[in-house]
C-alpha cells in the first residue's frame, strides 16, 4: 500500500518515511504542497496520505481541498502537525482531512491512525464495487448479459441527441427471433434460454464495439448502431440475420434452427424523430418483415417530419 | 574562568519517548540527529536574521518548523523554548521574539555540544543502547 508523505522538513520526513517503510508501507516522500496534490491526483496515486500543515507552495488545508476537488477514488488524508489549537484542527477537517495528529507523533498512533484510513478504504471499495454491481444489475439482463429494456432505450435517447448535434445518423434494429413460442413448447423454458444466450453471443459478436444490443422484451431485441446510415444499417441488419439463421443452435436437446426478423430504421430519414416513434416505425417494419415470411428484414418507411412529434 | 562540564544528553532529551517513535531502531536514531546536526545551524542563523531584520512572519515559519524538529526528536526544553518564540513573532512583539530568540539560543547552546559528545561516541544514549 502506498502513503503519501508531505513535510518540509527533512528529520520528520526520514522519522516518518521509516517507521511506515518498516510497517510495510511503501512510502511516497514529496516536500512540498503542489507535488503533494500531483502524486495524490494520479490514477494510480496514494490513497493514504499524511500532509504537514505548513509546507511550501501550498499548506496542509490547501492540499486537502485540491484533492477533494477531483471527482477519483477516494483518499484518506491525515493532518500531522504542530499547531494544535482547536480552530486549527477544525480548519483541517473542514477542508477535508479526516484525520489530525499533532507533532510530535507517537509512532503506534501513528500506525493505528493509518490502519483506521485502511480499514474505511476497505469499507470504500467495498461500496464502490457494490454499487457498480448493482449498476451492472440494473442496466444489463441477466439472462444474456445484453443491456436492459431501460439502458439500451437510454442509448438509443443519447445517440440521437448527439446524432442530431453533429448532424450525423443513428440507426436502430428491432429484432425478434421467429416462432420462439414454439422452442419453448417443444424444448422447454431452459432450451429456450440457451437459444436467447446464443442468439445474444452471435449479435455482439457482430456488432462494431460502439454498437449497443439490449434485450427488448422475451425474444425480441432492440440494435443501435451509431454514425450508421440507412444503407449500411441494411446490410448489418441482413448480417445480422444470416449468422443467427446460419447454423442452428446447439443445446442440451440437440442443434434447434432459429430465425429472426429484422425492421429497420435509420434517424437521417428525420432526425427530428423522438424515440417512441422510432421504435413505433421499426416495430412496423419487423412486422412488414413477419408478414413477409419471417426469417428477413425489412426498411421502415420514413413519415413526413409534421406528423413526427 | 572555570568550564562548566557539558551536561548529558539525556538530561535535555526525553529519551524513552524518542526511542519508543522511532521503534528503538537506534541506527535510524543516530541518523537523523547526525541529520540535525547538519541542518540546525542554517535554520538557527535564518532565525536569527528573521529577528534581526524584524521579520515577523519568517520569524514564526522558522520557528514552527524547528518546534516541530525539535518536537519530534523530543528536544523537550528547546522545542518548548522556540515554541515562545513562534508565539512572541505571531503577536509581532519585537521585545518578546528578542528576549525569546536569546532564550532559545542559549538553550541550544547547551544542548549542541551535549549532542556533539553523543555523536562522538563519547556517552551511550541510554544503558544498553550505544548509538
Amino acid at each position: 500500500m502506498k502513503i503519501l508523505v508531505a513535510e518540509d522538513e527533512i528529520i520528520s520526513l526520514r522519522m516518518i518515511g521509516r517507521v511506515l517503510e518498516r510497517a510495510g508501507y511503501e512510502v511516497i516522500a514529496v516536500d512540498d504542497g503542489r507535488k503533494a496534490v500531483e502524486q495524490l491526483c494520479k490514477v494510480d496515486g496514494p490513497r493514504i496520505a499524511l500532509i504537514d500543515w505548513m509546507m511550501p507552495e501550498l499548506d496542509g488545508p490547501g492540499v486537502c481541498r485540491e484533492v477533494r476537488k477531483h471527482d477519483q477514488h477516494y483518499i484518506h488524508i491525515l493532518v500531522l502537525t504542530s499547531r494544535n489549537s482547536k480552530g486549527d484542527v477544525v480548519e483541517a477537517l473542514e477542508a477535508g482531512a479526516n484525520d489530525y495528529l499533532v507533532k510530535p507523533f507517537d509512532s503506534e498512533e501513528l500506525k493505528a491512525r493509518i490502519g483506521v484510513g485502511m480499514r474505511i478504504l476497505r469499507l470504500e471499495d467495498d461500496l464502490v464495487q457494490a454499487r457498480e454491481d448493482m449498476r451492472y444489475k440494473a442496466t444489463h439482463d441477466a439472462l444474456t448479459t445484453l443491456l436492459s429494456r431501460g439502458a439500451i432505450l437510454d442509448m438509443l435517447t443519447r445517440e440521437l441527441a448527439r446524432t442530431r448535434r453533429e448532424n450525423g445518423c443513428t440507426s436502430a434494429l428491432m429484432l425478434d427471433l421467429d416462432h420462439f413460442k414454439s422452442v419453448n413448447d417443444r424444448y422447454g423454458h431452459l432450451v429456450g434460454d440457451e437459444v436467447l444466450r446464443e442468439v445474444s453471443r452471435r449479435m455482439l459478436g457482430r456488432v462494431r464495439a460502439y454498437d449497443f444490443v439490449g434485450r427488448f422484451g422475451g425474444e425480441e431485441f432492440l440494435v443501435v448502431l451509431n454514425n450508421c446510415a440507412s444503407v449500411n444499417a441494411t446490410e448489418r441488419a441482413e448480417d445480422l440475420r444470416r449468422i443467427i439463421a446460419e447454423c442452428p443452435i446447439e443445446t442440451l436437446s440437440g442443434p434447434v434452427p432459429i430465425t429472426a426478423s429484422i425492421g429497420v430504421f435509420s434517424s437521417d430519414e428525420s432526425s427530428s424523430l423522438v424515440v417512441e416513434v422510432i421504435l413505433q416505425q421499426a416495430d412496423r417494419a419487423l412486422y412488414a418483415a413477419k408478414g413477409a415470411g419471417r426469417n428477413c428484414i425489412r426498411i421502415a418507411t420514413p413519415i413526413p417530419c409534421g406528423d413526427c412529434e | 574562568m572555570t568550564q562548566l562540564p557539558t551536561p548529558s544528553l539525556l538530561n535535555l532529551v526525553n529519551m524513552p519517548d524518542l526511542l519508543d517513535r522511532v521503534d528503538n531502531d537506534c541506527e535510524l536514531l543516530r541518523e537523523l540527529l547526525q541529520l540535525f546536526r547538519v541542518e540546525f545551524p542554517r535554520l538557527q542563523i535564518e532565525l536569527q536574521n528573521a529577528v534581526s531584520t524584524t521579520n515577523m512572519l519568517q520569524t514564526a515559519k522558522t520557528a514552527h518548523m524547528l518546534k516541530g524538529m525539535l518536537a519530534n526528536l523530543s528536544f523537550e526544553r528547546a522545542a518548548a523554548s522556540v515554541e515562545t518564540l513562534e508565539e512572541r513573532a505571531a503577536l509581532e512583539d519585537r521585545p518578546g521574539t528578542e528576549s525569546a530568540l536569546n532564550a532559545f539560543d542559549n538553550e541550544v547552546a547547551t544542548l549542541l555540544p551535549s549532542l556533539d559528545a553523543y555523536l562522538a561516541g563519547q556517552e551511550p544514549l541510554k544503558k544498553g543502547f550505544d548509538l
